[in-house]
């Protein structure tokens, strides 16, 4: 394993400095952590008509749980103690409240704040809720900066909205700004919920699945949609780690088009391949370095295809792969972010999980599927995207060796 | 003008600049129509096109007028992207998608419609046309963000990630469209691409219209 080497000179290291996340599987890092090496999926049935029309299997949060927990951080707030705030911006602060507990993020001038999501606010276009909040409200920016002023962030927020893969992008583009010097810190949340919106045109796709999906199975038959929001805080700090924490730093990253179909991937797996690529020179890492794989892994019959052939492309069809979507279902743009972090999690804690949903390979190409949670020594791990419009994404996360 | 800024492009209210240049004012103030003269006007044929949503019509049209006898040949395609700044995401689209569901005894969701419910997919229907396989992302913002968006690209460049961005804003709204596009060059030396600039060039694009319409 040929780890990144803390270069003592020019410290342009990227650091993962606190993370949080909150879905279906619970609130807060260790009880969905706890819940991953336990082997329990957060799909489930849902028959709520409020929400879809017909029974479907998706992944849900906690509602009251949500907003027992944004009671519990009100008070932060720096707008007015009566200002209503909506679900998708309760589900973006209270996951930002988890890392200002553990460590108070900077919100001065050299910090940015980025929001990564597909869809936003989207539930306000529903006639009644319209008629209550109004069109500005719906819109992406506005809701990028209703969280800012609730934290109090001096710079603009920046909204990244690139279907799928907008939470894996946002880490490698933000990573670039940060070790260019454009920032020092940067705060990434990324939320999307379950709405009737989103349900109703993937079920027009005939893109879901009716159980829990089996990523890269040979029985797979679609994906489930999930909701979720993960909040990351990177800096080029590396005094604000916490002392006798494991260093991770962003090592590369890289992003891409297949330039083939607006909603189905390559089928060659080339746009795959190049982010790969692009990532593996930025860490000036070669695919023998790394260590483990959280795919994309959908489990729709597309999707799944193309990614053995991009990372056999890659050469990285031997590494242990797992797709996170039977836990979590899709989480859209909440899932680069959510995922990472949970690799990330399975990178300290040395420890690789079984891709749940997996029994017997059903894609063209042999994958190292993981079919059991057990522990494993890794440096470095990669993370990858993909989605609609023909995005790829990819992002390597490396545990830093301090050079002796 | 800029030397890393190769060519732009300028449409808002059934006007079209290239370079600055006023080279088609429209009859027709509505949007749908005047995109119909853009398509008209520079004489392009590609069935694709009228499936796609207002958005990426709008997008659409601004690269094809931009990328016009520029010599793309030698640059590989994945190192050719695209970079935008947008308001509204794909509120016309959305709109539509919603009043499909409005109704549970006219419940009537399209694939088709549903698709372009992401702005990404305006950038991806430009890469499709021309074979582009480089980075792709879409920020949205209030108003064009120039400081950011330069950011961004000189970032990107100075990272050695691209030879070639396809950027600036591209927004459609209810009463409201606007698409400016600019051409960037990684000249190897990595030449800031100005904010300010860039800045007072949509300034200045924005009050050429102004005085047009």
């Amino acid at each position: 394993m040929n780890g990144i080497q803390k270069n003592k000179e020019v410290n342009n290291n990227t650091y993962v400095v606190s993370t949080a996340m909150i879905s279906s599987l619970g609130f807060g890092n260790k009880k969905n952590m706890d819940a991953l090496y336990n082997g329990d999926s957060g799909v489930k049935l849902i028959d709520d008509h409020q929400l879809y029309p017909q029974k479907f299997v998706g992944a849900r949060l906690d509602s009251k749980a949500l907003n027992r927990c944004f009671g519990n951080i009100q008070h932060l707030s720096h707008l007015p103690a009566n200002y209503e705030f909506t679900r998708f911006e309760k589900m973006a602060i209270i996951t930002m409240g988890g890392v200002f507990r553990n460590i108070e993020f900077p919100t001065d001038e050299k910090t940015l704040f980025l929001l990564s999501t597909t869809k936003g606010n989207i539930d306000l276009l529903k006639p009644e809720l319209a008629k209550k909040f109004g069109k500005e409200r719906s819109m992406l920016w506005k809701a990028a900066d209703i969280i800012r002023k609730f934290w109090g962030f001096e710079n603009k927020a920046q909204v990244l909205s690139n279907a799928c893969i907008s939470g894996v992008e946002a880490i490698h583009i933000v990573n670039r700004m940060i070790k260019q010097g454009v920032y020092k810190h940067a705060v990434i949340v990324g939320a999307d919920m379950l709405t009737e919106f989103v349900i109703s045109g993937f079920m027009s796709f005939q893109s879901l699945s009716s159980q829990v999906c089996k990523p890269f199975d040979e029985g797979r038959d679609g994906l489930n949609l999930g909701e979720a929001s993960a909040c990351m805080f990177l800096s080029s700090d590396e005094n604000l780690v916490p002392k006798n924490h494991d260093k991770i730093v962003v090592s590369g990253g890289g992003s891409s088009n297949d330039a083939n179909h607006i909603s189905g991937p390559s089928r060659t797996g080339d746009g795959q391949f190049f982010a790969i690529s692009s990532a593996l020179k930025e860490a000036q890492l070669s695919a023998k370095d790394i260590d483990y794989i959280s795919a994309h892994g959908t489990a729709t019959s597309y999707n799944d295809e193309m990614e053995s052939k991009a990372l056999t492309l890659a050469g990285l069809h031997e590494k242990p792969i797992n797709s996170l979507k039977a836990y979590f279902g899709h989480t859209l743009g909440a899932a680069g972010l959510l995922e990472s972090i949970v690799a990330i999690h399975n990178l300290k804690d040395q420890k690789i999980l079984k891709s749940l949903g997996y029994e017997k390979l059903g894609v063209p190409l042999t994958l190292n599927i993981i079919k059991e949670t057990k522990q494993w020594p890794m440096v470095n791990i990669l993370k990858t995207a993909s989605g609609f419009g023909g995005s790829n994404a990819a992002v390597i996360f490396s545990k830093l060796i301090t050079a002796k | 003008m800029m030397k890393n800024i190769l060519k732009h492009v300028f449409i808002k209210d059934s006007v079209l600049f290239i370079d600055g240049n006023l080279v088609l004012k429209g009859e027709n103030p509505i949007f749908a129509k005047f995109l119909k003269e853009v398509y008209k006007f520079a004489k392009i044929k590609y069935p694709k096109y009228y499936k796609m949503d207002p958005l990426s019509k709008l997008g659409f049209l601004a690269s094809e007028v931009l990328l016009q006898n520029q010599e793309l040949a030698s640059y590989p395609a994945e190192r050719i992207g695209i970079a935008v700044n947008n308001r509204a995401s794909t509120y016309l689209v959305d709109c539509k998608h919603q009043e499909s569901i409005n109704h549970q005894d006219k419940y009537f969701p399209s694939p088709a419609n549903f698709v372009y419910t992401l702005p990404n997919v305006m950038t991806g229907e430009i890469c499709i046309r021309n074979g582009f396989k480089g980075e792709n992302a879409v920020f949205i913002s209030e108003i064009f963000d120039a400081a950011f968006m330069c950011n961004y690209l000189n970032t990107m460049f100075a990272a050695n990630k691209s030879d070639l961005m396809i950027s600036g804003f591209v927004d459609a709204d209810e009463n409201h469209y606007e698409a400016f596009l600019f051409l960037a060059k990684n000249d190897g030396k990595f030449n800031a691409v100005y904010a300010k600039e860039i800045e007072e060039l949509y300034n200045q694009l924005k009050d050429k219209t102004n005085i047009e319409k």
